[in-house]
């Protein structure tokens, strides 16, 4: 709880930027976290925080942070909300401190492709500024409508071309942080640094635990002169896996690769374009929309059938640069996928995936209209583990829920995995405990296998139950930071354990 | 409370609350007050738990003051969900329970003096001297009528020059609001009846040209969604002077324009190249928002927002013109718009003024 006499100060300080209404604290009860939409889809309590604060200053978080720690309330940083891990979510009350209303533009450096960005910036209209000016930050993760620059720096986001551009930990130039103490802390621009650990990587990812990111300092790109894409058909997902594998290893950088398995080659990707796709889209939205549940009451037997059906992959390349550059990457990288037997298929499928590129999130509200739920479940691991990520993960989940996959961000030495699973349940409680039994399952079989928990999503609450056996021996140094930086246990309580 | 969800509504409500925020940018009520209540599928939501009878008045009443009916969100939703729809229905349980304030004070103003403000509004006082044929009637709405009687009298120099077929009101009395502020209010019986009344004092009209983009799209769609007839046709001034006019400028003017589209002219309309067009008939330069056309942000004054949220309007005004140089003139066919711009000390032009300019 928090006392009443700091809802005066806070109230004294903010004006109308801080509040206690009902109607405020219901909304920042919750991220997107799908354990918490089933609980809204069945009625069930959400505990709500105690107060509310919109900062406009790095100096009013300042204010609020050392207030907090004072009076050992909890503090949840709050950007978008639009994190899937319940990274943003006030278990224990305190203050929610929404920071949307920091989105200046503090300095662009055309000269060095250098934007320092308050966190509070809407990712697409971050994108647009920079694009208005010719440059892009290269970033475009599938929330990038609802989420903004603080979020993917705290969460350590991906998007959908970070092939080539890297993930936000690759722009990150320079980091402000107001520590929970309330202490400013900043380090400096510069391009690389020999003088000790790199500070920036401490707060990129470390999802409000240690303090609240206020502002970076991203590396920019000019806008590609050319951009051009590509889709190949394999007969399976091990021969899309080894070209991948081969592309990347052989020096080649496309922007995109997106290798979709055989039953996300039949449920997304068949939106892509050919006329097979077409039909099976058809047959598919008759299981998946007009007999969902019953689907999804029996996934094994779903799966089974849906194994019936002859599969394909479609892999989907894009690349960026200039035109001599995009002619040799897609020649060597066709060469490549010819050699596993892949089928061009011409541009059309990858205009079509990246003119609708984020309409897969949106596939969500369906599956719950339809009094069922759906997740993801993005991992990652090296080539050498990729093939028994793949099928022990969705051996793992089978019995429970109808999963599909797609393969994306590669790198020379591996890949995300990026799970899709949709499932059902009778009364709340019992779907609270499929959900919560499918992501054990999964994050089992994810670390037995040898992969990574989380791959650009983060671990938030949901996750939390298995990073320790993810970080080893670091998460002891990360519990030791955590006591030294935030003694009190104000920042984002339970957030990946701590 | 159930029967207010169709099952059409009840699904629009269902997808939006269990979207991902996905449209969250083009909200300009969620986006420049950071207030995530106002985030279409979080008061959506709101409305959502009256489907399911838990709905929860105290949280519904505000966030519903958050929408500016501005539709951008839709720009960006797969399911197409019209947002202001659902917020014209939650907005109707507030008015059945409790009315925001400001909401029993127009209705009476509408209903003693026929517009929200109470005021005497009339323009028979104006000076225009041809009455060619009682076929095309101007219907200049509440706010121009208000605060714009100079930019009118531009308006009828602009016509008449051109010699255009229009007229004065009807012999019988017409309010000088079409009842769009009751209707965005929540208050659908007082619309009905005040639409019922507008209609009937217009019946010998055969075009109605409306000077405001909330009057046009109120008799073209609002209408007919309470059961009231519109017997003639409505246009836009914009439609208007695409269709009717030949209109020739004496000069070209050079000065330093930015256009703004209204949410109701573009969105809602689909009249975005139409308005530009006349524009360039009397400039040589006119420039673009960094967001226009369906992408282009809410000036602030949908809604009634101004009227039931003013620090959220103000914040969403502030946000438009932000990043426009003060030298710019905003060209913007909706007095509602010129308005909020006016307000934040900014010059606001209609269309009649630049052609009145370029004739001068």
């Amino acid at each position: 709880m928090i006392p009443e006499s700091l809802k005066r100060e806070l109230k004294s300080l903010l004006g109308d930027r801080a509040s206690d209404h009902p109607a405020h604290l219901k909304a920042y009860s919750r991220d997107m976290w799908p354990f918490l939409l089933i609980k809204i889809q069945e009625g069930m309590n959400i505990p709500p925080p105690d107060f509310v604060v919109w900062p406009r200053t790095v100096e009013e978080v300042s204010v609020v942070l050392q207030k907090a720690a004072d009076a050992g309330v909890p503090i949840t940083p709050y950007g978008g909300g639009s994190g899937v891990c319940g990274g943003a979510v006030p278990e224990k009350g305190g203050i929610v401190v929404d920071l949307k209303l920091m989105r200046n533009i503090r300095m662009l450096d055309r000269e060095s492709l250098l934007v320092e960005v308050e966190c509070g910036y809407n990712g697409e209209r971050f994108e647009r500024y920079l694009q208005h000016r010719g440059l892009t930050l290269g970033h475009f993760p599938s929330s990038i409508y609802c989420s903004t620059v603080g979020g993917w720096v705290a969460t350590r986001s991906a998007g959908q071309l970070s092939t080539l551009y890297g993930k936000i930990e690759d722009m990150v130039e320079a980091i402000e942080v107001v520590l929970p103490s309330g202490e400013v802390f900043s380090t400096r621009k510069k391009p690389r640094s020999a003088s000790g650990p790199d500070f920036n990587q401490l707060f990129v990812g470390s999802e409000g635990v240690l303090g609240i990111i206020t502002s970076t300092t991203l590396r920019l790109h000019n806008q590609p002169e050319t951009r051009v894409f590509r889709g190949i058909k394999f007969k399976d997902v091990y021969a899309g896996i080894e070209s991948i594998r081969e592309i990347m290893q052989r020096g080649i950088k496309p922007s995109a690769v997106r290798l979709y398995d055989e039953l996300d080659t039949l449920l997304v990707a068949s939106d892509l374009g050919g006329e097979k796709g077409e039909k099976k889209e058809g047959f598919l939205k008759t299981l998946m929309m007009r007999a969902q549940r019953l689907a999804l009451s029996y996934p094994s037997i779903t799966r089974g059938l849906l194994n019936i059906v002859p599969g394909e992959c479609l892999l989907i390349l894009a690349f960026d640069g200039t035109s001599r550059e995009v002619e040799w990457a897609l020649g060597e990288s066709l060469e490549i996928c010819k050699e596993h037997e892949g089928v061009d298929q011409g541009e059309k499928p990858g205009i079509a995936w990246w003119k609708d590129r984020y309409k897969v999130s949106y596939n969500m509200s369906p599956v719950f209209y339809g009094g069922s739920f759906v997740d993801t479940i993005e991992v990652a691991g090296p080539w050498s583990v990729i093939p028994k990520l793949y099928d022990e993960i969705r051996k793992a989940v089978t019995r429970q829920a109808v999963i599909l996959a797609h393969f994306s961000h590669a790198y020379p030495d591996g890949c995300s995995i990026y799970f899709t699973f949709a499932a059902t349940g009778g009364s709340g409680e019992e779907k609270l405990k499929k959900y919560t039994d499918i992501w054990q399952a999964a994050m089992e079989a994810c670390l037995s296998a040898g992969g990574s928990i989380s791959h650009h999503h983060g671990v938030g609450r949901l996750k939390a139950p298995f990073v320790e056996r993810e970080l080893g021996g670091a998460y002891g140094i990360l519990r030791e930071i955590k006591k030294t930086l935030d003694p009190r246990g104000i920042m984002n309580p339970g957030v990946m354990g701590l | 409370m159930k029967d207010r969800f169709d099952k059409s509504t009840l699904k629009s409500a269902t997808y939006c609350t269990f979207c991902p925020k996905m449209c969250r940018f083009a909200c300009p009520a969620a986006e420049f007050s950071g207030d995530e209540a106002f985030v279409p599928s979080v008061k959506v939501g709101a409305l959502w738990e009256y489907s399911r009878e838990r709905g929860d008045f105290g949280v519904a009443r505000y966030s519903f003051t958050g929408c500016f009916f501005c539709l951008e969100c839709r720009e960006y939703c797969y399911h197409e969900i019209d947002v202001p729809s659902l917020m014209a229905i939650g907005r109707s349980i507030v008015h059945a329970y409790q009315p925001y304030e400001k909401t029993i004070e127009i209705r009476k103003n509408i209903e003693t003096s026929g517009n929200m403000f109470g005021d005497q509004l009339a323009w028979n006082d104006l000076s225009f001297s041809r009455v060619i044929e009682k076929e095309v009637v101007i219907f200049p709405g509440c706010h121009v009528l208000k605060y714009e009687k100079e930019m009118l009298e531009k308006a009828f120099a602009v016509l008449e020059r051109s010699n255009v077929n229009f007229a004065g009101l009807p012999e019988e009395a017409v309010p000088a609001c079409c009842g769009y502020p009751l209707h965005a209010l929540g208050d659908i019986e007082g619309f009905k009846e005040h639409a019922a009344k507008v209609v009937q004092s217009l019946k010998t009209v055969a075009t109605l040209v409306t000077l405001c983009p909330h009057c046009a799209y109120t008799f073209k769609n609002i209408y007919s969604s309470v059961g009231v007839k519109v017997p003639f046709e409505v246009l836009t001034h914009v439609e208007y002077l695409s269709q009717a006019i030949r209109f020739v400028p004496e000069r070209i003017l050079h000065d330093p324009f930015i256009y703004h589209d209204p949410c109701y002219l573009g969105r809602h309309m689909g009249l975005y190249s139409e308005a530009r067009q006349l524009v360039w008939k009397a400039v040589d330069d006119v420039a673009e928002f960094l967001h226009s056309r369906g992408d282009a942000d809410c000036c602030g004054a949908g809604g009634m927002v101004p009227y039931i949220n003013e620090s959220l309007a103000d914040a969403v005004t502030e946000a438009r013109l932000k990043d426009v140089d003060e030298r710019y003139e905003i060209i913007a066919p909706c007095p509602h718009c010129r308005l909020r711009f006016r307000d934040k000390g900014r010059v606001a032009l209609d269309i009649f003024d630049i052609f009145e300019r370029a004739i001068r």
